[in-house]
């Protein structure tokens, strides 16, 4: 058996202690392809932001096993703001702070091409020298996709990452998505509200909340469902 | 008297020394701290380091700066750092209230409890808007040569933690997904803030400080649309702007700090017509 990139073990979420979501067990192979589902307030970005260690677990552990400086990150995009002075270049590049050590001032020659090859990865290469922020939205997010590539040698982390794209954009999207965890074997873990492509493309997906009341009278069931997508999808089947 | 005549004069020398190498200083930690959204917080830092130059004068230290800096730096920290973490207060408010209460308490401090005669009101005057002519701007020898190594340090810490100065700026959140430690350079960079203000404070006055941190920034943005220019434009623009400032105080016996202040005004207004008029015919 393939050697799990991420371990989750009775892992409870919430804020300042409080936990809003209890108990929650799962556990992907690298390369995996794990979309996090479910209704607003269900708990999806607290569990995301768990995930990428913005946010302490209230209990239970979470396991990496490839270092986090390894792991690339895709925020929501209203974390980043609007009318700040950065080219898309200064932006990706940014990415590559996460591999060198604190003391070196400037970027080796490894990183410069992982900069180059990230950028030729998510088509970007032709707005290099644009601004950040007079870019559309659909350019946006492969640039900061082009980031998180930078500094992930094994997983991408996303937090709903096309909010707010027109439908041809977040098709687009999607597609890189696809194209980079089926030839870089690169794990993505993925908030979305799309549970149409989600069903589409991951191979696992965690719902959040929304089981079916009789199965949560017995003890042990727990208000999500975990599973490959083919048995998300047959589970839909039936109910 | 001439440009070269007021030139040989010492303390003309001083001043525009003291003046280019603060704005340097202070247009580097500007863009950072607009960008964060703490442009008012230079303004309300430079009243902390009013109140901590007020102490320093009631209880008579010949070194003012061992006390004004330590309490300017820890109001920095207070509030960058931790700002955001108690949420009882918010950031705006405390910020206000820090603005506000220190210039208050500095005043009532000077004036009650100064033992040492002389003009309270000149001196309080020339702490917050610093000389009304060039012979009372506060720049002496010795912390000309404090201002001038605290510029190399701060140059070259700005060189050599530049992209990680850039990446704490733009997307905190990130860094620390990705396993890095952005509290670590938030601290640099707060630490460096209350030395210059602490610093720009005490040589050029609190308003000329404040101004030093926002117009030049905000003129490189009108400029420049890439991190890397924006510094560079900030720091220049403020670099040209301050012995222009200086010069055309002396040449019309003007006061030199408001002077260098009104140069910036116009640079900001100037600029951003420019950027307007460019966006419309390109």
């Amino acid at each position: 058996m393939i050697k799990p990139i991420l371990e989750v073990t009775d892992l409870c979420i919430g804020y300042d202690g409080k936990s809003i979501l209890d108990d929650i067990c799962f556990s992907i192979a690298d390369g995996s392809y794990l979309c996090i589902i479910g209704e607003n307030g269900a708990g999806k970005s607290t569990l995301l932001k768990t995930i990428s260690g913005l946010l302490k677990p209230v209990y239970g552990t979470m396991q990496f096993n490839v270092h986090r400086r390894e792991i690339g990150y895709l925020p929501q995009q209203a974390t980043i703001r609007n009318d700040f002075p950065a080219s898309a270049k200064e932006v990706i590049s940014s990415g590559a702070l996460s591999r060198g050590k604190w003391y070196r001032p400037f970027f080796s020659k490894e990183d410069k091409e992982r900069i180059v090859w990230a950028s030729e990865k998510t088509g970007v290469t032709s707005f290099l020298g644009h601004c950040f922020r007079e870019l559309s939205g659909g350019q946006q997010q492969r640039v900061l996709l082009a980031r998180a590539l930078v500094s992930a040698k094994n997983a991408v982390i996303l937090d709903e990452p096309t909010a707010g794209l027109d439908p041809e954009a977040t098709k687009e999207f999607y597609e890189l998505l696809l194209k980079i965890n089926r030839d870089e074997k690169i794990t993505i873990i993925m908030v979305t509200h799309d549970t149409e492509s989600a069903e589409k493309h991951a191979t696992h997906i965690l719902e959040l909340g929304g089981q079916d009341p009789e199965d949560l009278e017995e003890e042990d069931n727990d208000n999500y469902f975990f599973g490959t997508s083919d048995a998300y999808v047959e589970r839909g089947r039936l109910q | 008297m001439s440009i070269p005549e007021l030139l040989s004069f010492p303390f003309t020398q001083y001043a525009l020394i003291a003046s280019i190498l603060m704005a340097i200083c202070a247009s580097l930690i500007g863009v950072p701290l607009v960008l964060k959204r703490y442009s008012f917080m230079g303004f309300g830092l430079s009243n902390v380091a009013f109140m901590g130059m007020a102490f320093a004068l009631v209880i008579d230290m010949t070194n003012s700066m061992a006390l004004v800096m330590p309490l300017t730096v820890l109001a920095t920290i207070l509030l960058v750092g931790f700002g955001n973490r108690f949420k009882k207060i918010s950031g705006d408010a405390s910020l206000a209230m820090l603005t506000v209460g220190s210039l208050a308490v500095g005043h009532f401090v000077i004036n009650t409890f100064s033992i040492r005669g002389g003009n309270i009101d000149r001196a309080v005057s020339e702490t917050l808007f610093g000389g009304t002519r060039l012979v009372t701007l506060n720049a002496r020898p010795q912390e000309v040569w404090l201002a001038l190594i605290i510029t190399v340090v701060v140059v070259v810490l700005y060189i050599f933690f530049y992209r990680r100065i850039f990446a704490v700026t733009f997307d905190t959140e990130f860094m620390q997904a990705t396993g890095q430690h952005p509290i670590a350079y938030e601290l640099l960079l707060s630490v460096i803030t209350g030395v210059v203000i602490a610093l720009s404070m005490s040589l050029l006055g609190s308003l000329l400080t404040a101004s030093l941190i926002i117009f030049p920034a905000l003129s490189a943005m009108q400029l420049s649309k890439t991190y890397k220019g924006v510094m560079f434009s900030a720091v220049i623009v403020a670099v040209v702007c301050s012995p222009v400032g200086i010069f055309t105080a002396l040449l019309y016996e003007l006061p030199p700090t408001t002077t260098i202040i009104m140069v910036n005004i116009a640079a900001f207004v100037f600029l951003t017509a420019i950027g307007k008029l460019r966006r419309l015919f390109v």
